[in-house]
């Protein structure tokens, strides 16, 4: 482990500055301990700089624990690590994608076709999603016949501002505020209740363009920036959990949406100049070079679909067996495939 | 009828170039018509000027010249070039409105019926509706207007996402094609940059834009948007089909816009205000060759 004395925020910045920032995404839906806790120490152990986990106390200390096994075991695998991972924990507003949790209706026909697309395993053969499992991504919606329509949501509703000081105190350092809805004002409560729960960190506002404008876009980012201030960093959203493919079409969005912020915002005014832009939405291992040859200036990428479905036969595997804290040649070989994602960028 | 299967065969080919006049050489008559004239001669398929029925006198004019000249050079033009007349909403880019004219002329069904009209008798095929940021009643009901107005039904949607939203520009642009029933026409515009130097950031906003369409229409709707055509503008340079292709971005034309066609082809500036080119071959024996090597470098929109 790299000793540091500068702090957690200025350690963060100079990742952003080197375009180094990478994100595991283990989904702000994802409330499945277990699996949190597995993906999180093959993806320190493979050099992720931040770990983005559901807003739960049980969930960042899943994560926490990943990490900390990572660290335990590093020197045993030969794997020397830097700094330890930033735990980021997710927040949304009803509406949004990422907060939202599946469900099936009575019209349905077990015609099973929502089974194989789902990206978490969350729909098994009993057609009765697993809450804990389901990330909001909507295939399953996407699948199912638009003449059975069987796919329903809800929102999986938080109080934030009670949450969000006991994920700080179960060890998050960051927030993140997916604000893709359309009601300005709401947001900016919420938005207003994040800044003050983390004064001196760096806070995040995740954006997309589904229900937003261009203008819209950068008048909500103009908005956040009012509040945070210095603090504030962009999740530039391409399409939200659409990481289903490994090629440049699927991470098209990403690199659009942060070329719009770098042009409208961080071009054309000083106090944007080294705002902090995180690809996300559809981010895989061709995103870097995407973003590169479009002459993007982004601090790092944020990626969940993908990354996780790398690793997840491995995840799997440590599921089924028990031992997984001694399986290191399985760990080992998960970790080589996370590393070859995490050194793209 | 023929009109509309030749414009449909050119996107089909994936053929369809289109050059956006300068708003500078609005009703100036020797500009346009040499313009118009060099660039048929070139190879240009579609022309996109402003709904001025004295501009597209003057292009349809240069078409003629073109084919004039064509008979000595032989360059091979068989197809007069489309005229496109882009009507419509405040353009977010330049911040003006395309049409000239006050906001009520803009919006008054006689106004526009009495002026489409003229540039339709002028020689124009084809009409462009902006979307900008008009309200969905408001573009509606103008979409009503030249639906009913083109009799060859050949209209097309000018759209952005800077005042809409994915989800709003994909219900509206299916609005809009449950009252025109043709194969849909979408010209998607992007960002503007400034400068000369050509990069692949500059096409980035016009493909994200497609990207979003092909899926949420051609993809999910399958039945009235499989055969959706799709021509990118703003911001198309020499660098827009090699992006398209690695991001597998399928288009049907390219349309290359205002600050394209000033700062690439300057080398035509002063040229083409002396007198009418087919008057003065010895100019056009000059100025051709130039013109075609830089069309050439679009001419590989195919995979």
């Amino acid at each position: 482990m790299i000793a540091s004395n500068i702090s957690r925020k200025d350690q963060m910045r100079e990742l952003f500055d080197q375009g180094k920032y990478f994100k595991l995404v283990c989904g702000a839906g994802n409330e499945d301990a277990e699996e949190v806790r597995r993906l999180s120490t093959i993806y320190t152990l493979a050099g992720a700089s931040g770990l983005d986990v559901s807003a739960s106390p049980e969930i960042v200390k899943a994560c926490k624990e990943g990490i900390n096994f990572a660290y335990s075991i590093s020197d045993e695998l030969g794997i020397e690590l830097g700094h330890i991972p930033f735990i980021k924990v997710s927040v949304g507003m009803p509406g949004d994608h990422h907060v939202r949790k599946a469900f099936i209706i009575d019209s349905c026909v077990a015609c099973d076709l929502c089974i194989p697309v789902c990206p978490t395993n969350a729909i098994p053969d009993s057609l009765v999603i697993i809450r804990e499992k389901c990330i909001g991504c909507g295939l399953c919606e996407v699948a199912c016949p638009p003449k059975i329509d069987a796919i329903r949501y809800e929102h999986n509703g938080k109080d934030i501002k009670a949450l969000l000081p006991q994920c700080l105190e179960a060890g998050a350092e960051n927030i993140e505020l997916h604000a893709a809805v359309i009601d300005n004002s709401m947001i900016m409560e919420e938005w207003e209740i994040v800044s003050q729960s983390q004064p001196d960190h760096f806070i995040s506002m995740c954006v997309d363009r589904l229900n937003l404008s261009d203008k819209n876009l950068i008048t909500r980012i103009n908005n956040a920036y009012e509040i945070a201030g210095d603090r504030l960093m962009i999740q530039a959203d391409g399409v939200p959990m659409g990481g289903t493919g490994d090629d440049y079409n699927t991470t098209l969005q990403a690199v659009a949406i942060a070329d719009l912020i770098q042009r409208k915002l961080k071009n054309k005014d000083k106090k944007f100049k080294d705002l902090p832009i995180l690809l996300s939405g559809g981010t895989n291992s061709k995103t870097a070079a995407l973003a590169g040859m479009s002459d993007i200036d982004f601090c790092g990428i944020a990626i969940g679909t993908h990354a996780r479905s790398l690793v997840q036969e491995h995840v799997d595997s440590f599921i089924h067996n028990v031992d997984f804290e001694s399986d290191l040649i399985n760990l080992k070989s998960a970790v080589k495939v996370a590393r070859s994602l995490v050194d793209t960028i | 009828m023929e009109l509309t299967k030749q414009f449909y065969k050119d996107l089909d080919s994936k053929i369809l170039l289109e050059a956006t006049l300068p708003l500078e050489y609005e009703s100036n008559e020797l500009l346009l018509r040499n313009l118009s004239c060099i660039l048929t001669l070139a190879g240009i398929t579609s022309f996109d000027i402003s709904a001025n029925p004295e501009s597209v006198k003057y292009v349809n004019e240069g078409i003629k010249d073109a084919f004039i000249i064509n008979k000595d050079l032989n360059e091979g033009i068989n197809n007069n070039p489309f005229i496109k007349i882009s009507f419509g909403a405040l353009n977010p880019l330049k911040e003006q409105y395309y049409h000239l004219g006050s906001d009520d002329k803009l919006f008054s069904k006689s106004f526009i019926e009495k002026n489409l009209s003229a540039c339709i008798e002028k020689g124009s095929q084809i009409i462009e509706l902006h979307v900008g940021n008009m309200d969905d009643e408001q573009f509606l009901s103008i979409w009503k207007i030249i639906n009913e107005l083109s009799q060859d039904g050949l209209i097309s949607i000018n759209l952005n996402r800077v005042f809409k939203s994915n989800a709003h520009l994909v219900n509206l642009i299916k609005k809009a094609y449950e009252i025109n029933r043709n194969k849909p026409i979408l010209q998607i515009d992007g960002a503007t940059s400034k400068g000369k130097v050509e990069s692949y950031s500059d096409s980035l906003q016009s493909l994200a834009t497609a990207d979003i369409l092909i899926k949420e229409l051609k993809i999910k709707e399958k039945k009235r948007f499989r055969k959706m055509y799709i021509i990118l503008c703003g911001d198309i340079n020499t660098k827009t089909n090699a992006l398209a292709l690695i991001c597998n971005i399928e288009y049907s034309g390219l349309s290359l816009g205002h600050h394209y066609m000033n700062s690439h082809f300057s080398f035509l500036n002063g040229e083409l205000n002396q007198k009418k080119l087919v008057e003065d071959m010895d100019r056009v024996h000059f100025l051709l060759p130039k013109v075609k090597d830089y069309l050439k470098k679009f001419r590989m929109l195919k995979k």
